[in-house]
């Protein structure tokens, strides 16, 4: 075993040129692997933060007539028993209603929350750009779009109706950007208890919603919830089953990069194995005579399993080095205006393993067929024909 | 004296659709601690033979007893085995391994056998080079010596493992006739000093006369076998 790896060793030290090129095969292979992989995680996992990052991944509503959730403060502690898998939860309490401004009216969304819990989820605190959140009973937060639209400032006092005929005037605190100009023009956010007296709930809540810490289990999560909940009018919806179109693109986008890894493997382990088998051939000799000495088979075999053991661990290095290196550029390079970079990557160190791991494991399974001819190799064909 | 190779009815067919005989019904022995040589043209088969009994090729009908086991039924594991520990082999080339140093070459044979190389074994090692005068270039890579030098070191590498046969096969074909005769010289005082056999193939007249023994081939078949 020590003299066939020490064989090896000389072996890929002598044909020096050799050995760089399929260092440089394999460390390409690596580095493009690792590249792809973590440019598709990267883009994924920023599409699904832009996408679901800031909103309810789990939802509970209510099936009953009024479709309100009556002992709410029971469904929250039920939900919470399964943290750590669920985090942020919040209740809320929506109803449409319609703002009345100087010069015409605007169809909104009142969102009543425990602002601290919901603020986890939705980042309000982040988003708010002028003023304060709002704290107080009458008091709420506009977004961009709707102040433009209707020249509110913070300190302004808004009429809102609701659908019931009644109305109320509120005090804008704050004004907020949440990013989605569609949440911007329409949410009036506003306290627990300020929403449920204008949308005249009375105790009750329309949702309850929370995040959860891996969001691709959402759906499972969901199904478990669904279980612990005691009061069975409620239903559980999860983010997954409202994004199909979404999910399917990241599902095509896997697929699609596991394939280009895929090929990248196949394609460095039949370049290694190609190089190693004729490196048999041009060894025959040194082989032959070896066997003649007493070499067993085995040990034979061994020595181009060593080698494709060596070429594939240097060449995973290499490769990682080269990887970081591409996407260290790729990072500098392709930037947005900001100089953000396009597609912010996501370094995941249990892959970058595993691509090393692959390579080294390709590389070994790449040299069992030398290592095979050679274990077949007779040394009586080399000495007699010289 | 004992018998350390015994060939019994050796018959060697090639070939897979047109067989072609390259030796009929062989029987020979030779003794321990002799020289023996075996000449005869080319293509009389004599290699054929010489391969037979250092197991490196098995015979198509036959029996071939080394130390009187039977060789040619064992498996490849122990033919390695018994190639290592009883044999070494001088060829016409001397196929030495051109990433290793002179003495590592010599070494091979031993660390085949054991990896370890005792300070013992690496004395001995420096012994055989300085016999068969290599100390000088013992540390140079094995492709940069001269013909004569590469076959000592061949030489050298076939006696590490203190063999008792060795088998040549024209082992000083590619070199000149000073060279040779210093070279025959060097084997035959192995032999006496170590009392190692030795089976050499030789198309050199000389040379052959000078063995104990001379067994010449002649289209597969004894021809004539000489004693001293």
């Amino acid at each position: 075993m020590r003299l066939a790896f020490k064989i090896a060793l000389r072996f890929l030290k002598s044909g020096k040129g050799q050995t760089i090129l399929i260092v440089l095969g394999i460390s390409i292979g690596v580095a493009v692997q690792l590249f792809i992989g973590s440019l598709i995680q990267g883009l994924q996992i920023n599409l699904v933060n832009t996408t679901i990052g800031s909103s309810s991944q789990v939802t509970i509503t209510s099936t009953s007539e009024d479709k309100l959730i009556d002992n709410w403060d029971r469904t929250l502690y039920e939900a919470s028993l399964f943290s750590p898998d669920v985090i942020n939860v919040s209740v809320a309490a929506d109803g449409p209603a319609t703002l009345d401004y100087e010069t015409d009216t605007a169809p909104v969304l009142i969102r009543g929350f425990n602002i601290q819990d919901s603020n986890e989820i939705y980042k309000i605190q982040e988003g708010i750009y002028a003023g304060r959140l709002p704290e107080r009973k009458d008091e709420v937060a506009i977004g961009r779009e709707l102040s433009l639209l209707a020249g509110i400032e913070t300190g302004d006092r808004i009429l809102v109706l609701n659908p019931g005929g009644g109305s109320a005037r509120f005090d804008v605190t704050g004004l907020y950007d949440l990013g989605v100009s569609s949440i911007n023009e329409s949410w009036i956010i506003t306290n627990l208890q300020t929403a449920q007296d204008f949308l005249g709930m009375g105790d009750k809540v329309s949702s309850v919603e929370m995040q959860v810490s891996e969001v691709f289990e959402a759906d499972i999560i969901g199904e478990r919830i669904v279980y612990a909940l005691s009061d069975k009018s409620l239903r559980v919806d999860n983010w997954k089953d409202q994004n199909q179109s979404l999910l399917s693109g990241l599902n095509g986008q896997s697929v699609s990069s596991y394939m280009i890894q895929v090929f990248v493997l196949v394609a460095v382990l039949l370049g290694i194995s190609s190089v190693l088998a004729i490196s048999v051939v041009q060894r025959s000799k040194q082989l032959g005579i070896l066997k003649a000495m007493g070499i067993k088979d085995r040990e034979a075999s061994l020595i181009f399993v060593f080698q494709g053991l060596m070429l594939g661990i240097l060449g995973a290095i290499m490769g990682v080095a080269f990887g970081f290196g591409l996407l260290y550029s790729f990072t500098k390079f392709a930037v947005n205006p900001d100089g953000s970079p396009v597609v912010p990557i996501y370094i995941n160190y249990g892959f970058i393993a595993l691509s090393g791991m692959f390579a080294v494991a390709s590389a070994m399974i790449a040299s069992l067929i030398p290592a095979r001819i050679s274990s077949r190799l007779n040394p009586i064909e080399v000495i007699k024909n010289g | 004296m004992a018998d350390i190779v015994r060939l019994e009815e050796i018959d060697k067919f090639y070939g897979e659709k047109i067989k072609t005989q390259v030796l009929f019904d062989v029987n020979l022995t030779f003794e321990e601690n002799s020289f023996n040589s075996i000449i005869g043209q080319s293509g009389s088969g004599k290699s054929t033979l010489l391969n037979i009994v250092g197991t490196l090729d098995k015979p198509t009908n036959g029996r071939v007893y080394i130390n009187d086991r039977r060789t040619d039924t064992m498996n490849p594991m122990q033919l390695a085995d018994l190639r290592n520990r009883t044999m070494g082999f001088i060829f016409q080339f001397h196929y030495l391994l051109p990433e290793f140093t002179a003495k590592e070459n010599v070494l091979m044979p031993s660390r085949i056998m054991n990896y370890q190389v005792t300070t013992e074994i690496n004395q001995w090692a420096d012994e055989l080079m300085d016999l068969t005068g290599l100390t000088k270039v013992k540390n140079n890579m094995a492709n940069a010596m001269s013909g004569g030098q590469q076959q000592r070191t061949a030489i050298a590498r076939a006696l590490i493992n203190k063999p008792s046969i060795v088998l040549a096969d024209e082992p000083t074909g590619n070199l000149d006739s000073d060279t040779s005769e210093s070279i025959y010289g060097l084997l035959r005082d192995i032999n006496k000093e170590y009392g190692t056999t030795f089976i050499i193939i030789t198309h050199d007249q000389r040379i052959a006369e000078k063995t104990d023994r001379i067994v010449e081939i002649k289209d597969g078949r004894i021809n004539l076998d000489v004693k001293r």
